[in-house]
């Protein structure tokens, strides 16, 4: 596996948080640049379609809020994802208790794809969507980190707090059951 | 769609799909992939299952959103703790390092000032300022020839008047002839009587051989 945690001028991601920590903020932008597009696509593919740019900036500030409660167990990016997977939740349930507003459930990014529909061209798009939306939650989070952000089982079961074994258990039955729908 | 009976390959197409497959690792599985029908058509899928997934992402402002999450966590205490930390401990190292050097010098100057004063104390004969002390100029010894040992200086009621020039001052030596003699001449004429008699003193002699020691008073 290839080492994502580290840029093209060969800084890891531990050397920029430690440059950011003794105040150089060209590190904290280094590293907003490095992850920040990722971020965005981890929070579209989890259904937030508005406000990407402040769902990603509060991360960054909650993540280098409380850079001494990472331990560089996981990478840098798993963790900024953890934190922004959190603040989508928390984000949900704030909706949910919004009276105006229809009720999501907490893994139920899947029924905000609906508003992307238009966005999307042909029949296999439509195909896919529709087979995803037939998945359990658990299911659809782990297929959705491990095919559109490229995570390993490792950092998804960090991710989700689960074993590896269970995340690589849940991916090969949702892309069966992908499958399954696309052949029907 | 049919699974391939490769499971590892299998596992590691999303891996070869968002090459984070080191060198060797993504040549095996392209090489199994250009073979096998199976992979070729899951691998297909995977693409348009992620294009799906990312199909609403937009560029985000980079920039924008550093200059924010700088701006909104601009010396935050982990930031600057350790730096104040650091600094303290250097100024803590710095200090102990100038109470060294301070107790240094200080421990030198007092050395230098001890020795200065038994020089002056050896070299130099001080004006008697005391009034109840004589300096009395003995004749050259080995040591030094202007050495000066003070003594005690008679009772102020037996000394004559003229000996207020001593002790303003002049030595023996700065003396006239005729001055000499008149000193000399009080120093006559002073009652040599101690001022209190002195107490009777009992000696104890014991000689070898008897059995009791003699008394002399």
């Amino acid at each position: 596996m290839t080492d994502a945690s580290r840029g093209g001028d060969g800084q890891s991601d531990l050397d920029l948080i430690a440059r950011w920590q003794r105040g150089d903020e060209r590190a904290a932008t280094e590293l907003v640049a490095r992850h920040a597009q990722a971020l965005a696509r981890f929070a579209c593919s989890f259904g937030a379609s508005e406000e990407v740019d402040d769902l990603v900036q509060d991360t960054f500030v909650r993540a280098f809020n409380s850079l001494d409660g990472f331990r560089g167990e996981s990478s840098f990016r798993t963790w900024l994802f953890t934190i922004e997977r959190r603040l989508l939740l928390d984000r949900r349930r704030a909706e949910k208790r919004r009276p105006s507003r229809v009720e999501v459930q907490e893994g139920d990014a899947a029924t905000e794809y609906d508003a992307l529909d238009s966005m999307v061209a042909g029949e296999a798009a439509n195909r896919v969507r529709e087979a995803m939306k037939k998945l359990s939650p658990t299911q659809r989070e782990v297929f959705t980190l491990r095919v559109a952000q490229g995570l390993s089982y490792k950092e998804i079961a960090e991710l989700v707090g689960t074993t590896e074994g269970a995340a690589r258990v849940h991916y090969h039955n949702a892309m069966r059951a992908v499958k399954e729908f696309i052949d029907d | 769609m049919t699974d391939c009976p490769n499971a590892e390959m299998r596992d590691r197409l999303p891996d070869l799909l968002h090459e984070r497959l080191d060198r060797s690792a993504r040549a095996a599985v392209m090489a199994h992939v250009e073979r096998c029908a199976n992979c070729r058509a899951e691998l297909a899928l995977l693409r348009e299952a992620r294009a799906v997934l990312t199909s609403g992402v937009r560029t985000v402002d980079v920039a924008a959103i550093a200059r924010g999450v700088i701006a909104r966590t601009r010396a935050p205490i982990a930031v600057v703790a350790p730096a104040a930390r650091r600094s303290r401990q250097q100024r803590s190292w710095s200090d102990w390092r100038i109470a060294a050097s301070i107790a240094v010098i200080a421990a030198g100057a007092a050395t230098v000032a001890v020795i200065r004063s038994r020089q002056e104390s050896v070299v130099i004969a001080p004006p008697p300022v005391v009034a109840n002390t004589v300096a009395v100029a003995l004749p050259p010894v080995a040591e030094s020839a202007h050495r000066v040992h003070r003594v005690p200086r008679a009772p102020v009621a037996a000394a004559p008047a003229q000996n207020a020039e001593l002790s303003a001052g002049a030595g023996v030596s700065d003396l006239s002839d005729s001055d000499l003699r008149a000193l000399l001449q009080d120093l006559d004429s002073m009652d040599a009587v101690t001022p209190t008699d002195p107490e009777p003193v009992t000696v104890r002699v014991s000689m070898p051989g008897r059995g009791d020691g003699g008394e002399i008073e």
